[in-house]
């Protein structure tokens, strides 16, 4: 887990405006007192999320083993401190890995596939993983100042420039992190500016400095609805990879709903230039509503390490089965390498703050372990 | 006796437009009291199945029809906000800082999994731009004597193709009302719970609506502090207070 001077910044803030002499804890049970955005609160939520599953990772050769169990416990916090003008919030996690589960993490370190907002104790362990392992990540920890409605926002915080439901080109800065049931998008260290141009345009500097300026993520964008259209222009700068971008995006309503997103890459070393664009639909009917998504990755995997390959498709069904049941399904899957994900989950409220889960995971293609697979349950408390 | 009939025509048609004439002057009434300049409310949302029941909560303001911001307080949801620009809606989710527009069709769908819908929830009843309106008799709704008009959709944006209300002779307000599909299917239900003297006019402050299309399932929807004409912000409509 690597912290900035920006999110420990945005940490000084939390604590500076939650000590505040009009501070309020809020009670879940009186919703206005904890929305007001007129005077100073603070605000402390979270979840407990219990999650055990059996798994079974291999070449599909059953009978030569490969199953194993594991258990997680998860502790999520959301603090969010407002004062006048100011706001500082936080989201950080730990998370308790028993068995498989500590063992897939340590698999994921050892082959550099963490993501990069979380860290591990213990930091070494024998052959095979640890029985045990303690996860922690700061999901976002940011300080944004407002001036009239111009923004300022620093700290570890998610940039977020999607239409899709999964990719976007665009967005130079938010890395996902596939390793849960649903995918998560991660913050970045960063400054951001924000004017806003009528009621629904903006235009949107990002700044990622990191250690070295030269090597940081710069974007600027504008966007704005347009003809009923939601749209944005950008351009942006990756000092590391020495290239500059260009790049589209739109999400249009004619009944269902219709969105794409485009990325030139221009390097500086003169070689040509490459594209990367996703395109989708949602739509709902009855009680259900669909998603399908496509992703074009013509940079390879110095573009995009997460889906190296040129064709992707994203798929996601969800079933309002009820007002206390949802079942969804979905899938990623790798067109040209010829691998993926599916996953069905069946959440049930079984009571106030309280979520039940039930889920089946499954992957295949990608490498030695050529099928994969989990059967689970999740129980997520709120509060 | 051709023009004894000439004339039963004309009176029919005399009669017809008195009744048309009437059901106008009763929905301008409810428009009166249930469409709005600028208001502000807190709600809770009760979600039933059978005997288990959930509830959210949430704070709401509301520009006439076209502009409203509701924020959801409940822990599950807490700092989830709506924007809805006339027929546009974002929603923005505080946990991954996302702003997402929703597409017209899910404005039909439940919101946050109850039986109001969006457009139930955030949308001024300015009945009379959207309905014409038929007095189809009297009625009595829980000792109180009521007209029961039929609205039928002039516009596509109409939220439902057709409706019945029970409106109160009194006060003007649909004590029960049943929406329909356009294939003539009974979708839902809705009945005012509570009536609530705001200012000059009188208001539901807690409705109870029942979806038709699901099995023994019911939300009712309570409004608290209701306040009417209150000065907000033009910028409370924007994007930007959806990140503030």
């Amino acid at each position: 887990m690597r912290t900035s001077g920006l999110a420990l910044f945005a940490a000084l803030a939390l604590l500076s405006l939650a000590a505040g002499p009009a501070a309020a804890q809020s009670s879940p049970e009186d919703g206005a007192q904890a929305a007001s955005q007129d005077s100073s609160s603070l605000t402390i939520g979270g979840s407990v999320l219990e999650q055990a599953y059996s798994s079974y990772s291999g070449s599909g050769d059953f009978a030569a083993g490969g199953f194993g169990y594991g258990s997680s416990t998860t502790l999520g916090l959301n603090l969010d401190a407002k004062g006048q003008g100011a706001r500082a919030s936080a989201s950080l996690e730990t998370a308790v890995l028993d068995g498989a589960a500590a063992q897939t993490a340590w698999l994921e370190i050892q082959n550099g596939q963490v993501p990069t907002d979380e860290s591990f104790v213990p930091a070494s362990a024998p052959a095979g993983g640890p029985d045990l392992l303690v996860a922690a990540r700061i999901r976002t920890l940011y300080v944004k100042l407002d001036e009239g409605w111009v923004s300022l926002t620093a700290g570890r915080q998610v940039v977020n420039y999607e239409r899709g439901a999964l990719w976007s080109p665009t967005d130079i800065f938010t890395a996902l992190d596939l390793t849960g049931l649903s995918p998560v998008r991660l913050g970045s260290d960063a400054l951001r500016l924000t004017f806003p141009l009528g009621p629904t345009g903006a235009a949107d500097l990002v700044a990622a400095p990191g250690t070295a300026p030269e090597q940081g993520l710069y974007s600027a964008r504008l966007s704005g609805l347009v003809l009923g259209v939601d749209g944005a222009l950008s351009a942006a700068r990756d000092g590391a990879a020495r290239t500059t971008y260009v790049g589209a995006d739109f999400k249009a309503d004619l009944e269902a709903g219709f969105y794409g997103d485009f990325s030139y890459a221009l390097p500086d070393t003169g070689a040509a230039g490459s594209y990367r664009a996703a395109g989708g639909a949602d739509w709902s009917f009855g009680d259900f509503i669909v998603a399908a998504e496509y992703y074009y990755n013509g940079g390879g995997a110095g573009a995009d390490p997460l889906f190296p390959d040129s064709h992707n498709l994203y798929g996601d069904l969800i079933w309002q089965a009820s007002e206390f049941l949802d079942v969804s399904g979905s899938v990623i899957w790798d067109l040209s390498g010829r691998s993926g994900t599916g996953t069905i989950l069946a959440s049930y409220s079984v009571a106030q703050g309280a979520t039940l889960g039930v889920y089946g995971k499954a992957s295949w293609g990608g490498g030695a372990a050529a099928v994969g697979g989990q059967l689970g349950a999740t129980l997520e408390v709120s509060f | 006796m051709k023009h004894f009939g000439l004339l039963l025509a004309l009176a029919t048609l005399a009669a017809a437009a008195g009744a048309a004439q009437s059901a106008d002057e009763i929905l301008a009434k409810v428009d009166e009291n249930m469409s709005f300049g600028d208001m502000r409310y807190t709600g809770r949302m009760e979600i039933t199945i059978g005997g288990e029941t959930r509830y959210k909560t949430m704070k709401a303001v509301a520009q006439g029809s076209d502009k409203a911001f509701v924020e959801f307080t409940n822990p599950e949801d807490r700092g989830t906000r709506y924007l809805k620009l006339d027929k546009d809606l974002w929603i923005y989710f505080p946990k991954e800082q996302d702003t997402v527009k929703i597409s017209g069709h899910l404005l039909k769908e439940g919101m946050m999994g109850s039986d109001v819908s969006y457009e139930d929830a955030l949308e001024s009843k300015d009945f009379h731009a959207k309905y014409d309106a038929t007095l189809k008799g009297k009625d009595n709704v829980d000792g109180r004597d009521c007209y029961v008009v039929q609205l039928d959709a002039k516009v596509p944006t109409a939220a439902y193709d057709r409706r019945l209300m029970w409106i109160d002779v009194e006060r003007y307000v649909v004590l029960k009302e049943e929406m329909y599909a356009k294939s003539g299917k009974l979708i839902k239900t809705s009945a005012a719970l509570e009536v609530q003297r705001v200012g000059e006019r009188w208001y539901p402050s807690r409705t109870e609506f029942v979806s038709k299309l699901r099995n023994n399932t019911k939300t009712v929807f309570a409004m608290s502090t209701i306040e009417f004409n209150v000065a907000l912000d033009p910028r409370q409509f924007t994007m930007a207070a959806l990140t503030k």
